[in-house]
């Protein structure tokens, strides 16, 4: 019944972790977040069905 | 656990709208915290959003990919993909569960007294396909003149932007009524469907529609902090099935693309055989099983 | 107990962020004066608008990621062309976006009408833009006329119409 369950420690979601912060690296060297703020703070009409 | 859990979601849900000035600028936020990335489905024209929303940005950014590499500009979407996937590989649907102010939004409208019902199962893969043409391929290659796409799932489909965005606006703007048309009463419609459903069915939205909950349901495997099965303890009472707002059976798919992580399962285990782990260690205290549990007991609420 | 109590702070915290009403006056109205603004076109042209007294100016705020601010591009080339020139001033004003992809977008589409160049939303502020497109009409004593939230076709008859009666006023 006691301890042969081993604790081990995954890897996959370290790895997908680091993938994911180095694009986000890349994406900010490219400026796309500046984009991404120019979108976010004005309302497209059509978007949320009006107009 | 539950109590704070709904602690959880009302904070997300203040900190996803936290600017309470609209009724004043009768307008929506403009600061530089927009930025950031709401982790839920949360419409950034909503007069309170402080934080983008993922879907409607990464919309923007590939129906207007054209443009930006004609000038040279490199906005393919990386941007928000890696925020998305940050989110995805750490905690996954917990997402759904903890952070969504829609998924908050459901979960009251499904405390109102009323027949409830199930889900057909099968339904569950409408989401992935709407992720798929709604969110990617339409906005990137159905171009109009201008070479540009455009954002289909908030412009057809999103409830979530139409509670948030749509009404609020069209109450503080009567100027905007006079747009109305057959698009607007498209989008009422699937509000009023999923607001209807998620009355006599728990999360409707969430298991079927949201692509947000199916790009983060695709890290269910590899997802850092997740639900784990300890085989040996259970005794697939079942006790787990009837609790689960998703319509998971925990006890035969522990992985299960659709768990959100509410942990309503590992509440109701009499042999805690439900923990949660981060990274492959356990996080729940493993709590000693009185020989008495060790047989299936009916489970309350 | 807690439970209940933390489901009626839910409702209410929902009830109170999803009632937005105020009443406070938008600082751009039908009827008043237009704010007045200083931009700079994308010829480097400045174009204030204090100094267009005595002309009809059309001014619709846009952005190249917004489908419906594209859609309705065409329509206002064809009215810019359709007027007179000395007597009518089209601006279309690029809210909060990148006047590079404004351009190429222009010089794809041929659009002649000065496009000038809002990136701080300074402007768009003053004129208290719920959304774009908007469209402002400023007659020529520098009143508000008309405010349009929203795309419409602006060489139909009916605004063509309705711009030439402020034009011969």
């Amino acid at each position: 019944m006691a301890e042969k369950r081993k604790e081990q420690i995954r890897r996959a979601p370290f790895v997908a972790i680091f993938v994911f912060f180095v694009l986000g690296a890349v994406a900010i060297s490219f400026g796309e977040p500046s984009r991404v703020l120019e979108q976010a703070t004005q309302i497209c009409l059509s978007c949320i069905g009006i107009g | 656990m539950d109590f704070v859990r709904k602690w959880v979601q009302a904070l997300f849900f203040l900190i996803t709208n936290g600017y309470w000035n609209f009724p004043l600028t009768r307008g929506i936020y403009q600061g530089p915290l927009k930025v950031i990335c709401s982790p839920g489905l949360n419409c950034y024209s909503c007069p309170a959003a402080t934080t983008y929303c993922p879907l409607g940005a990464l919309q923007q950014l590939l129906s207007g990919v054209r443009l930006a590499l004609g000038n040279g500009q490199i906005y393919i979407g990386l941007y928000v993909i890696s925020a998305m996937g940050i989110l995805g590989s750490f905690v996954g649907r917990m997402v759904c569960g903890w952070a969504c102010p829609f998924g908050l939004f459901q979960e009251l409208l499904y405390k109102i007294p009323s027949p409830k019902f199930g889900i057909w199962p099968i339904l569950r893969y409408v989401k992935y396909a709407l992720l798929l043409f709604m969110v990617i391929l339409l906005p990137l290659f159905a171009v109009d003149a201008f070479d540009m796409g455009a954002p289909w799932f908030c412009k057809y489909v999103c409830p979530a932007g139409t509670l948030e965005a749509g009404i609020p606006l069209l109450i503080m703007q009567p100027g905007l009524r006079g747009n109305l048309g057959l698009l607007f009463f498209n989008k009422i419609f699937f509000l009023l469907l999923f607001v209807g459903w998620a009355v006599v069915a728990s999360r409707p939205f969430c298991r079927t529609a949201c692509p947000l909950g199916a790009f983060y349901a695709l890290f269910s495997k590899i997802k850092l902090v997740k639900l784990r099965l300890d085989s040996e303890k259970c005794t697939h009472c079942e006790a787990c099935h009837a609790v689960c707002p998703m319509g998971v059976r925990f006890n035969e798919s522990p992985d299960d693309m659709e768990c959100i992580s509410c942990l309503a399962c590992s509440k109701v285990c009499s042999v805690n055989a439900i923990s949660l782990e981060v990274g492959g260690i356990a996080l729940t205290k493993e709590r000693p099983v009185p020989l008495a549990e060790l047989h299936p007991v009916k489970s309350h609420d | 107990m807690m439970r209940n109590i933390s489901s009626i702070l839910l409702t209410f915290v929902f009830l109170t962020a999803f009632s937005g009403c105020g009443s406070v006056p938008e600082m751009a109205e039908v009827g008043r004066p237009a704010p007045d603004f200083s931009l700079v076109d994308r010829q480097g042209k400045t174009w204030t608008l204090s100094e267009l007294k005595g002309q009809v100016v059309f001014i619709n705020f846009w952005a190249t990621w917004c489908p419906p601010c594209r859609e309705e591009m065409p329509s206002m080339q064809h009215l810019y062309t359709m007027l007179p020139g000395e007597k009518f001033k089209m601006l279309a004003i690029l809210n909060k976006d990148d006047p590079r992809l404004a351009d190429s977008f222009a010089s794809k589409f041929g659009l002649s009408m000065p496009i000038l160049d809002d990136q701080s939303n300074q402007v768009g502020q003053q004129y208290g833009l719920t959304g774009v497109p908007e469209t402002f009409i400023v007659d020529k004593r520098g009143i508000i006329r008309e405010k349009f939230i929203g795309p419409a076709s602006w060489d139909a008859p009916g605004y063509v119409q309705m711009l030439t009666k402020y034009i011969q006023q």
